[in-house]
């Protein structure tokens, strides 16, 4: 250690800036990662002294029955295929969108324009689900809708795809739109200028410069969005649907379902709602695994890790 | 450079220093206690006037109330209570809000009445003679330290009555007679199915147009009147006790089926779906997003015929007095005592409390005490309220801007002092209200879902997606009926209603 | 600039038509985002009486500014509550940007040692965690933070996802041979990342103290966590607080009893509205300092002016 100390002091200034982040870590999120035990138990209060620490260690372990209520109910396989299907939906169509949205944006001659589209695109993102909700709402209300004559929607799940997925682009295009926006900033601009002189056309240009040097951008915020697959946007699908029974075939997702049985004052809820946890992460990280590892077979280089 | 490195540490040190000296600092004799369902801006005066009552009173606790959360306080207490927070010292609970049941059984409430450290006994000797036995039992549960009391019941309106919500005004100007249609003081549960009260609706339908929806449904509340209030013992909506609304005690020892196999509710159904058809019911009352707003402000603007209601004492007055028109209450059944009306409010001491002799001091203090109890109900005398010609309480409505809490649901109500608005004798008439209340069959029964609740989890995904549309008459009974009944069925319904019959026989066996 | 890549920008700039319909389509997006805003401001404008009659509309039968009277009319808690999503939001982005920059820096550091070991330290919390009860115990209980403004700010401080997107910011847009030559200039590490490597990644370090910014003004959980003391609410939570008012009494409003509630009390639909209006302001006027980063780092026609 003290050789290395000693030896290295590139080294050691860089751990030293590193560390504000690495004690954070440290305490709020690999300290109470040791707490996960507590899917695996039944979890509760011991008296006299009930910390933490001593109900964990009281309390008795119950193997996977936590887990259990995932897959007991009938519509398991419905809540799963909505949330894959819905997030691999959006995985693709957010990052399409908001790179083609990035680059149109780049290219405008008025910056003034180009700011206010991409000030205006970011509302969406202030606007929370529940107030998006009643904007959604105020368009397919049964009596006053704007829409209510097309049909009876809160009855007839076949809109409902195509609703959700709009509101999620709605919301999130400007959130995308910005990241890709700044890594294309930060383009050496020789590159565009060598180009034309050679005679190509903003369209080649386009894909020969942008796309490869935002490709680490694109890489990065995929693999993330990958390890989050079975993570849906619980406010996306509770808020807009409005829990609404008949539509259930195509919006419950596995972070509604997990909402409904936290809500029903069941007992042992709380080992339940820590054990679906578990069981997301478990598979987000298989997921982020192997996409990483996809990109490192094709492009080592912008691998995550 | 380094400088301006050691600046950024300093920064750091230092907000951790501040948010370390930031912390509680829990003062011994404070107890920290959890309200709900107020609005409550600014409590300084009255924690005040609290506090100097309490130190009169020789009671050696202080007072500090949390107000977080409003209504739906539930869902943070109970994170703070998972969590281990030790920084609140009693909790307000209920049968909806914080579960009591479910948290005593978990252990998350200490049990007053242990005879280890029988605190009830100790310091709520006053408190435990004031309240009836009939709440005490509701609060009476199987918890880590054995069968005892979890909680102390809040005293209250514990006996419920579903009544009719009618318009009169509306009404009278369609022609109709309200006494050809209700009967004012029996009880008008088959109303639903009187051919005059379908004219009514299309009368009122005709009159007023399309966006106008006569029949102002209450969601569940039929299989409510049907069930009692029981009906919510398990949080599923799905289980019916078999119960005649004109007289709860029967049938004696009653075993559980479903609602939707029971005859009377299936009728209901019916007739609602029949209404739905035609354009009597508002469709929005079908989203369950939209159908409290919708029901509320319809009926806070009078813009309906009928309605229902979950009735409590002194109700039809002030309803009288916001609406601006008349209202009628005509009951749909009799006044019940279940077992969650019973357990509908009470308080409960943590686990995490480090001060829980002097949180159970503080409670019998508080029930006990006219003068505490009016001060953390009314406020103090002068700023939130005066007194009348007759000595009774007139709020003054700029006090009362910051400090309105809620009155009837906390505490013991009896204590408190009649306000000009009741009228002189009003507790000793509510209290006869009260007394009025029919035990259920099954009162005293809580249910423990500790063995299914797997099935339980499965189980609330399908009554989601059928319970709020069918109780409102939005689907075809002849069709959906039968699936929810099969998804029931394939979500393990059956399991759970073996173990409720299980549970509710060793009931009977132990009565 | 000298005239010769001034003709050049003009050589390689988008043609004309080809910039209207860029106008064309992100002009639309844009509208398409900022609708549902300006629904909000007519809802807060609405009177109650037109909202109970015609329900959501772009339309109101009635105009007022009673809404946001009501707002105001909360006088004390509402400022109290505007200044406290302040403090948390300048301090809490501060600190936040700062940690992120100098953990970040070292990660994109290819010839530090340990950078593959603290990209895997940070980027394993963002899938496994202990769950919310050891996290929220660990904060109160062994870091001490409760009913304090800095239990709005530390919980927060990292977020992994940012860490990873400004660490590619920093292998994107910082060539290692500025890097190497700030250290042939005898440059320390401090020196090099603050005075060469942080102007130029400025549209990334943007984008990153954006998103953080507008993630502790957005945040309402950690005060339902953490505070219970009013004076230390925050502006979301206040909001959220109403909100979850209303949507407790619809799910249980049969149970409570409708005799048991003054409606009074409730507040309306405008005043929700008017909240979140009040809410959005404040941050959407503060978009453009950081959009000027971001924004102004693009050049027309990939020319440097």
């Amino acid at each position: 250690m003290r050789l290395f100390l000693t030896r290295n002091k590139k080294t050691l200034a860089i751990t030293m800036m590193m560390l504000p982040g690495a004690i954070w870590l440290l305490l709020l999120r690999y300290l109470p990662m040791g707490g996960a035990v507590i899917a695996f138990q039944d979890y509760r209060p011991h008296p006299p002294n009930p910390t933490l620490l001593n109900n964990i260690l009281n309390s008795n372990f119950v193997g996977f029955d936590n887990f259990r209520f995932i897959f007991a109910t009938d519509r398991a396989w419905i809540m799963i295929r909505n949330t894959l299907a819905y997030n691999a939906v959006f995985i693709v169509l957010t990052t399409v969108f908001a790179i083609a949205v990035a680059i149109c944006l780049s290219e405008l001659r008025s910056k003034f324009f180009a700011k206010l589209y991409q000030t205006l695109m970011f509302y969406p993102f202030f606007i929370s689900w529940v107030v998006a909700g009643y904007f959604v709402f105020a368009f397919l209300d049964p009596t006053f809708g704007m829409l209510s004559h097309v049909r009876d929607w809160y009855f007839d799940p076949t809109g409902w795809p195509t609703i959700l997925t709009s509101a999620h682009l709605w919301k999130s295009l400007g959130f995308n739109t910005v990241i890709y926006l700044a890594a294309i900033t930060s383009i050496d601009h020789g590159m565009y200028e060598a180009a034309a002189i050679d005679g190509a056309s903003k369209w080649r240009q386009v894909w020969a410069i942008t796309i490869p040097s935002i490709r680490p951008m694109i890489i990065i915020l995929f693999i993330l969005a990958v390890g989050r697959i079975f993570n849906a946007d619980f406010g996306l699908f509770w808020n807009i649907p409005q829990n609404m029974g008949p539509l259930q075939n195509v919006t419950e997702v596995i972070d509604t379902y997990v909402y409904r049985v936290m809500q029903a004052n069941i007992a042992g809820a709380m080992g339940m709602a820590t054990a679906a946890g578990l069981f997301q992460n478990v598979i987000g990280f298989i997921c982020i695994m192997g996409a990483n590892a996809l990109v490192r077979k094709f492009d080592n280089e912008n691998a995550l890790f | 450079m380094k400088k301006r490195f050691l600046l950024v540490f300093a920064i750091l040190v230092a907000t951790l220093i501040f948010a370390t000296a930031c912390g509680n600092n829990d003062d011994t004799t404070e107890v920290t206690i959890w309200f709900m369902g107020a609005s409550v801006a600014d409590d300084s005066d009255v924690v005040e006037a609290a506090n100097a009552r309490l130190a009169e009173l020789g009671v050696p606790v202080t007072i500090n109330p949390v107000w977080t959360g409003g209504w739906a306080m539930g869902d943070p207490a109970q994170i703070a209570l998972d969590t281990g927070d030790s920084s609140v010292d009693i909790f307000w609970t209920g049968s909806w809000g914080l579960d009591f049941w479910m948290n005593a059984r978990v252990g998350n409430f200490i049990r007053l009445d242990n005879p280890d450290n029988n605190l009830l006994h100790q310091y709520g000797q006053e408190v435990r003679a004031a309240v009836p036995n009939a709440l005490w039992n509701a609060f009476t549960t199987d918890g880590p330290s054995g069968f005892g009391i979890y909680g102390i019941p809040g005293y209250k309106d514990y006996a419920q009555m579903y009544a009719w919500d009618v318009n009169n005004t509306r009404l009278a100007e369609l022609g109709f007679n309200f006494d050809d249609l209700f009967d004012a003081n029996g009880i008008n549960y088959d109303v639903l199915f009187d051919p005059q009260f379908e004219a009514a609706l299309a009368a009122a339908k005709a009159a007023w147009g399309d966006t106008f929806f006569p029949l102002a449904i209450e969601p569940e509340l039929f299989a409510r009147a049907l069930s009692n209030a029981d009906f919510d013992l398990t949080g599923l909506h799905a289980f019916h006790f078999g119960f005649d609304p004109a007289n709860p005690a029967q049938p004696v020892n009653p075993t559980i089926g479903l609602y939707l196999e029971n005859e009377r509710f299936v009728a209901v159904i019916e007739r609602l779906h029949h209404f739905w058809n035609q354009g009597f019911i508002d469709p929005r009352m079908a989203i369950p997003g939209e159908a409290s707003t919708v029901l509320v402000e319809t009926r806070n603007a009078g813009e309906y015929l009928f309605s229902q209601t979950v009735y409590a004492y002194g109700f039809s007055s002030s309803m009288v007095a916001e609406r601006g028109i008349d209202v009628r209450f005509p009951a749909i059944s009799r006044p019940i005592v279940s077992s969650v009306s019973a357990a509908g409010s009470g308080f409960a001491i943590s686990v995490y409390s480090q001060n829980q002799e002097a949180a159970m001091q503080l409670m019998n203090a508080w029930y006990t005490d006219t003068q505490l109890a009016v001060i953390l109900s009314e406020g103090v005398e002068g700023t939130h309220w005066q007194r009348d010609s007759n000595g009774l309480i007139s709020l003054i409505n700029e006090g009362r801007a910051n400090f309105s809490p809620w009155r009837f649901g906390m505490g013991n109500i009896f204590v408190l002092e009649p306000r000009d608005t009741d009228g002189i004798g009003y507790f000793e008439r509510f209290q006869a209200y009260n007394a009025a209340g029919v035990g259920t069959s099954i009162l005293g029964f809580t249910f423990n879902s500790e063995n299914v609740s797997t099935e339980m989890a499965a189980l609330t995904g399908v009554v989601d997606q059928f319970h709020q549309s069918l109780t409102v008459g939005a689907l075809d009974p002849s069709v959906a009926i039968p699936e929810y009944l099969a998804a029931l069925r394939a979500n393990g319904i059956d399991t759970v209603m073996a173990e409720l019959n299980s549970q509710l026989q060793a009931f009977y066996a132990a009565r | 600039m000298t005239a010769i890549p001034q003709k050049k920008f003009r050589g390689n700039s988008i043609s004309r038509l080809a910039e209207a319909a860029i106008h064309l389509i992100t002009g639309s997006i844009a509208l398409l985002c900022i609708i549902p805003f300006i629904f909000i401001v007519i809802i807060a404008f609405s009177s109650a009486e037109s909202l109970r009659t015609v329900g959501y509309t772009f339309f109101p039968t009635e105009w007022t500014t009673a809404s946001f009277q009501a707002a105001f009319d909360m006088g004390g808690q509402l400022w109290r509550s505007f200044y406290n999503s302040v403090v948390v939001t300048v301090v809490g982005t501060f600190l936040s940007v700062l940690i992120t920059i100098m953990y970040s820096y070292g990660l994109s550091r290819t010839d530090y040692p340990l950078r593959k070991f603290f990209a895997f330290f940070v980027f394993f919390t963002m899938v496994f965690g202990g769950g919310l009860v050891p996290t929220v115990f660990v904060i109160r209980n062994v870091l001490g933070l409760s009913n304090s403004l800095a239990a709005l700010i530390v919980p927060a401080l990292i977020i992994p996802f940012h860490v990873i997107i400004m660490r590619t910011f920093f292998k994107t847009s910082v060539p290692e041979s500025l890097i190497e030559s700030a250290r042939l200039d005898g440059a320390g590490e401090f020196r090099t990342l603050f005075s060469i490597v942080v102007p130029i990644a400025k549209p990334g370090i943007a984008t990153v103290a954006l998103l953080t910014a507008i993630n502790y003004w957005n945040d309402w959980f950690l005060a339902l966590l953490f505070i219970r003391d009013r004076d230390f609410f925050p502006l979301q939570y206040l909001l959220m607080e109403m909100q979850q008012n209303i949507e407790f009494l619809r799910r249980n409003l049969a149970m409570i009893g409708a005799s048991n509630i003054n409606f009074a009390d409730l507040p309306g639909e405008g005043l929700r509205m008017a909240l979140c209006v009040i809410i959005v302001l404040p941050i959407a006027f503060a978009y453009p300092f950081f959009q000027r980063y971001i924004i102004s780092g693009l050049t027309v026609g990939a020319v440097k002016e």
